[in-house]
This record gives structure tokens, C-alpha cells and sequence, in this order.
């Protein structure tokens, strides 16, 4: 499995070009964006802490744009682009026939979903790890007064959160490697897969909002608890629960049912697993013609 | 008797979609003996892209299985592993290097990418390996392929039109290239080519596809051999082609009164009979000449004369 992660590795990140609109466009495009609105904010007037916190703080924040609802709905769009250009493009350029016969095709879809999923979390980490110092940066350079060095209690409590946003988004990620291999298994073509990534993600993200509309239509309220099986909502309650030990609000009208952390990860463990058996069942029964 | 090295046994495989079914192939039965050059050819869309696909597990078969040394191909990832191939056409991750899509391809099958400095020497791709695929030629491209089909140092090798984009010095090297592998080192090569006259040079056995079916198949020479002619100029026609059609096939060929051409299908050993039996009936004798077909004359009356891409 480790060489077939590196050879997806070398594969993914081989597409320069394309990786760079849409991988690199977090850590440089973001950065860049992140330094010059500093400077501008700086420039005319605000504080170091009126940006927005301390350095921890946006580093945080960086993970919001592939996990929380509203940043996330754009934030992760590029990352999805690449995972279903990469997934549908073996079918495309006809890759497949020179990849499959080498190894077991469960193996080969499981490392390029592990690997998409890596790739996410390594560009949005690098995003993070970059944004702190930018902002940190941007101020020195103009010679506004930075906050105080954190705590040594807070900076501990800052790892910890910050690894749980890692790996709240590692298994978003994982989600969003889904749906582009999904797709790309169903319409065997890059804007196909595109088009359906990009709607299934939509779809999850804003699953709340449409079972509460069909909800009133149907006249049938509790239609809105169906949110309970959708990742977002799942990571969302993982993370409560891990943080503050409740259960996560929603805010959300008619919603009732409320998930322990057991069952929060029992039912996470299922739906990745249902999601890849349903990729892997679909791609042994396919014929590669291309 | 030596174990056939690929083996096809009842074959079928239909391909249904909304509206159509196709039967791409139909019962095919097909042994190949393992050190030699099988040829494999066929028209367009005769099934040799389907047989091969289903050679490396890339589709499924409707009916019947491929064993490889023995065993379905299936059951046993490893047997695909011992195969080497290029399937239509070589196809790279065009934004990656030569190098590196070797590399790619050697950890994906967990083979030790040491080896791929010596074969991107043997298809003599050393120095352009740092260039991505997409500046290569498609001459470039097909070596490469075939330096990848060689990874791993596979036992059978299936190569489709493995000599497309080479220039002629470059197809007499790879003819040579393919016979050492099987003279040298004991592996066993199927390729189909559109080329008959580099598969008549370079095969020991040929099996010809057509509608789905094997239509013919046997050694190179045998089948040439079967379907050689002798061209004789006779008079009268008609009394050397009565006499003749009770021991062979006769066609009759151009005429100039009651003296012309008959193609006989005898033979070149058997020209004395031929002559002796027309001399002693009186029938004058002109001229003889053998006429060997060739493999694409050969093919083109199996197929009658359909394409040979598939």
C-alpha cells in the first residue's frame, strides 16, 4: 500500500500545471491574498489583533475552508476540480489499462482515494502553518505592534485543537476524495465528474437546508433529523464533542435527534466504509475499454 | 506436451448497452505454446483488442475463462503481474517524465525501480528520459511502452502493433529485438500488427480473428505452405483444368484463345506430377511458375479483404 500511495503521490502532484491552479493556490494564492490585505488593513489603521486574533487563530481558521459551511461551499471547489480531473482522467487518457493488471483494483482505488485525501490536508496545512506567520509578517513589516507570545497553557490547548481540525478535515477530505472517485467511476469523463463532484458536495453541504425544504413540502418536520447521516454533520458533532463535550447545535428548526460521540463515529465508520465499498463494488464490475 | 503459456478457453464476451449487444467474441479456443512470436490478427473489430483486454483482466469475460500458466487470470493477480503489455496503444501520464512514469508503474506493480535505467537502455530511450511524455514521438511513446510492458521482466509479453511510428531501421531493430527476448531469454511474445509482412517475418505461429472467431491458426509456414500455388500456361484450358480439378483446386486465370493461365494449388514439390499428368494427356505446357502467398494474401482471403486495425 505505501508504494502505491507513492506512486499516486508522484502521480497527483506530477501534474504541475494543473496541481498549481488548483493545490498550490491555497498555500501561494492564499498567503499572498492573506499578506496583502494585512498590509492594506494595517495601512489604514487597524490593529494587529482587529485582523483577527493572534497567529493561532488563523491557522485554525485555514481549516474552515474545506470543513465549515459557509467557507467551505467555494474553499473546497479547487481541491475537488483536481481530485476529479485526476480520478476521471485515467479514463480519459487511458491510463487504467497500463495501471490495473500491476495490482488488485480495490488496492490501486484505495490508495488514490487515501492519497487525494492526503494531498488536500497537506495543502490546506501548509496553508495554515503559512498564514500565521503572513499576518505576523505583514505587521513587522509596517511596524505595527504585534500581540504577546501566547501562554504556554493556550499554546498546548492550541495543538490539541489544531490537530482535531487536521483530522476533521482529513476525513473530509476523505469524504470529497469519495465523491470525485464516485463520479468519476459513473461518467468515465473529466467534466462529467466535475459537474457531479461539485453537485454531490453542494448536496452535502447543504443538506440541512434541502431535507428542511422537503420537510415542509412533504409536511413531514422530522425529515430534517435524515442530517444526522451526513459527514458534515458528523465531523461537525465529532468535533463538539471532542471539544466541549456536548453534542453539536445546529440551530436548525424541527431538528431533535442528538448523537453521543459513540455513535457519532460508529455511524462515521459506516459511511466510509459503505462509501468505499460501493466505489470498490463499482469499479470490479467495470469493463475498461478506453 | 509442453503447458500452454495463455490459454482461451470458451471465450465469449458481449458488450450491452441501452440499445445494442454486441458479440465481440464468440466460444474462442485458443492454446499458445509458450517461447515463440504469436501473431494475432484481424480486422477491424474483429476482437483482438477484446481478447487481449480480457488476457489482462481488464474486462470481464460473458463466458469461459483465460488461464495463464494453468490458472484463471482472475484467481491469480500475480499471473497478470508475469504479463507484460501494451494494449492498443502506449498511453503515459503525458505530464510526467519518461522516468517517472516507469517509476510510477514499477511501485504500483511493487517491482524495484533499479531496473528501469537497463530497459530505458534497451529500447535506447537513455538521455530522453528526463522529457515529459508529451514531448516524446510517437516513436518515443512505443519504446517506451515497451519498456514498460518489460518491467517486472515478465515471462509473456502482448504487444499491440508494437512497430507503429518506427521508421524502417527502427522496425528491423525491433523485429530483432522481439526474437531475442524469445531465442534468448525463453519468453514468449503475442503481438498483432497491421504489418502483415513484419508478421510474416518476425512469427512462428499466427491465429487470425475474424467475427469474433478464430478463423485460422497454425505455424507460419505451414499455413503459407498449405495455400501455395503453381501458375502454369496451358493448352487447351479446358482439358488441363477437367483433368487437373480430380486432385487439386484449379482457378482459372487469364486466356488468349484455348491457351492461358491456371493457378493450382499444388505444391512446388508436386510440379512434376502436375506437369507429367498434363503431358501425358497431351496438353501442351508453357510455362511453371510457383506462386508462394504471402501472409497478407493469406489474411485477405480469410477475411476477404477487410481492414486490418481493430
Amino acid at each position: 500500500m505505501i508504494n502505491l500511495i507513492r506512486a499516486e503521490w508522484k502521480k497527483l502532484l506530477g501534474n504541475r500545471m494543473l496541481a498549481s491552479f488548483t493545490v498550490w493556490l491555497y498555500p501561494t494564492g492564499l498567503g499572498a491574498f492573506v499578506l496583502v490585505m494585512s498590509i492594506i488593513h494595517l495601512l489604514g489603521g487597524e490593529t494587529y489583533q482587529e485582523l483577527g486574533g493572534n497567529w493561532n487563530e488563523p491557522m485554525l481558521a485555514s481549516w474552515n475552508l474545506i470543513t465549515q459551511f459557509p467557507d467551505a461551499s467555494l474553499g473546497r471547489l479547487p481541491l475537488l476540480a483536481f481530485m476529479a480531473v485526476m480520478s476521471a482522467g485515467e479514463y480519459e487518457w487511458g491510463t487504467w489499462k497500463n495501471i490495473l493488471p500491476r495490482n488488485r483494483r480495490w488496492a490501486i482505488l484505495v490508495a488514490k482515494i487515501l492519497t487525494m485525501a492526503l494531498v488536500m490536508v497537506f495543502a490546506i496545512g501548509l496553508t495554515s502553518i503559512i498564514s500565521g506567520p503572513v499576518r505576523y509578517a505583514a505587521a513587522n513589516l509596517i511596524g505595527v505592534q504585534t500581540a504577546p507570545s501566547l501562554p504556554s497553557s493556550d499554546l498546548s490547548m492550541f495543538w490539541s485543537a489544531y490537530a482535531l481540525e487536521a483530522g476533521i478535515a482529513f476525513f473530509q477530505s476523505l469524504f470529497l476524495a469519495f465523491f470525485a472517485v464516485f463520479a468519476a467511476l459513473l461518467t468515465r469523463t473529466i467534466i462529467g465528474s466535475l459537474l457531479l463532484s461539485f453537485g454531490l458536495s453542494f448536496l452535502e453541504m447543504l443538506s440541512p437546508l434541502i431535507l428542511m425544504l422537503f420537510g415542509r413540502i412533504l409536511k413531514m418536520p422530522g425529515l430534517v433529523n435524515g442530517y444526522i447521516f451526513f459527514p458534515s454533520y458528523l465531523l461537525g458533532n465529532l468535533r463538539s464533542w471532542i471539544l466541549n463535550g456536548v453534542y453539536l447545535n445546529t440551530a436548525l428548526a424541527d431538528f431533535t435527534r442528538n448523537l453521543n460521540a459513540p455513535s457519532t463515529v460508529l455511524l462515521l465508520a459506516s459511511l466510509l466504509i459503505g462509501a468505499a465499498s460501493l466505489c470498490i463494488w463499482m469499479f470490479n464490475r467495470q469493463d475498461i475499454t478506453a | 506436451m509442453e503447458q500452454a503459456v495463455i490459454q482461451l478457453d470458451h471465450l465469449s464476451k458481449t458488450f450491452v448497452s441501452r440499445k445494442t449487444r454486441v458479440d465481440a467474441l464468440k466460444n474462442v479456443c485458443l492454446d499458445i505454446a509458450p517461447n515463440q512470436v504469436f501473431g494475432f490478427l484481424g480486422p477491424n473489430g474483429a476482437g483482438k483488442s477484446t481478447t487481449v483486454r480480457l488476457i489482462m483482466d481488464l474486462i470481464r469475460p460473458t463466458q469461459g475463462r483465460v488461464l495463464f500458466a494453468g490458472e484463471d487470470v482472475r484467481n491469480n493477480r500475480s499471473a497478470s503481474r508475469a504479463i507484460g503489455a501494451i494494449v492498443e496503444s502506449a498511453c503515459f501520464y503525458n505530464f510526467l517524465s519518461g522516468r517517472d512514469n516507469l517509476v510510477l508503474l514499477a511501485r504500483t506493480a511493487g517491482h524495484n525501480p533499479g531496473q528501469i535505467p537497463a530497459l530505458l537502455d534497451q529500447v535506447e530511450l537513455t538521455g530522453q528520459e528526463h522529457k515529459t511524455v508529451k514531448n516524446y514521438s510517437t516513436g518515443m511513446k512505443q519504446r517506451l511502452g515497451i519498456a514498460a510492458a518489460l518491467l517486472g521482466n515478465p515471462s509473456l509479453l502482448i504487444l499491440d502493433e508494437p512497430t507503429n511510428g518506427l521508421d524502417p531501421a527502427g522496425m528491423h531493430e525491433m523485429r530483432l529485438f522481439l526474437r531475442k527476448l524469445v531465442d534468448d531469454h525463453g519468453k514468449t511474445v503475442i503481438l498483432s500488427s497491421h504489418m502483415l509482412s513484419e508478421v510474416e517475418l518476425i512469427c512462428d505461429r499466427v491465429a487470425i480473428i475474424h467475427h469474433g472467431e478464430i478463423a485460422r491458426k497454425g505455424a507460419v509456414k505451414a499455413l503459407l505452405s498449405d495455400l501455395a500455388h503453381l501458375r502454369l500456361n496451358v493448352r487447351p484450358v479446358p482439358a488441363a483444368i477437367q483433368l487437373l480439378e480430380n486432385r487439386w483446386q484449379v482457378e482459372l486465370g487469364e486466356c488468349d484463345g484455348d491457351r492461358g493461365w491456371i493457378a493450382v494449388t499444388a505444391k512446388e514439390d508436386e510440379a512434376p506430377a502436375v506437369i507429367h499428368a498434363l503431358s501425358t494427356q497431351g496438353i501442351e505446357v508453357f510455362q511453371v511458375s510457383p506462386r508462394k502467398q504471402s501472409l497478407e494474401d493469406f489474411f485477405l482471403e480469410t477475411t476477404r479483404g477487410e481492414d486490418t486495425h481493430d
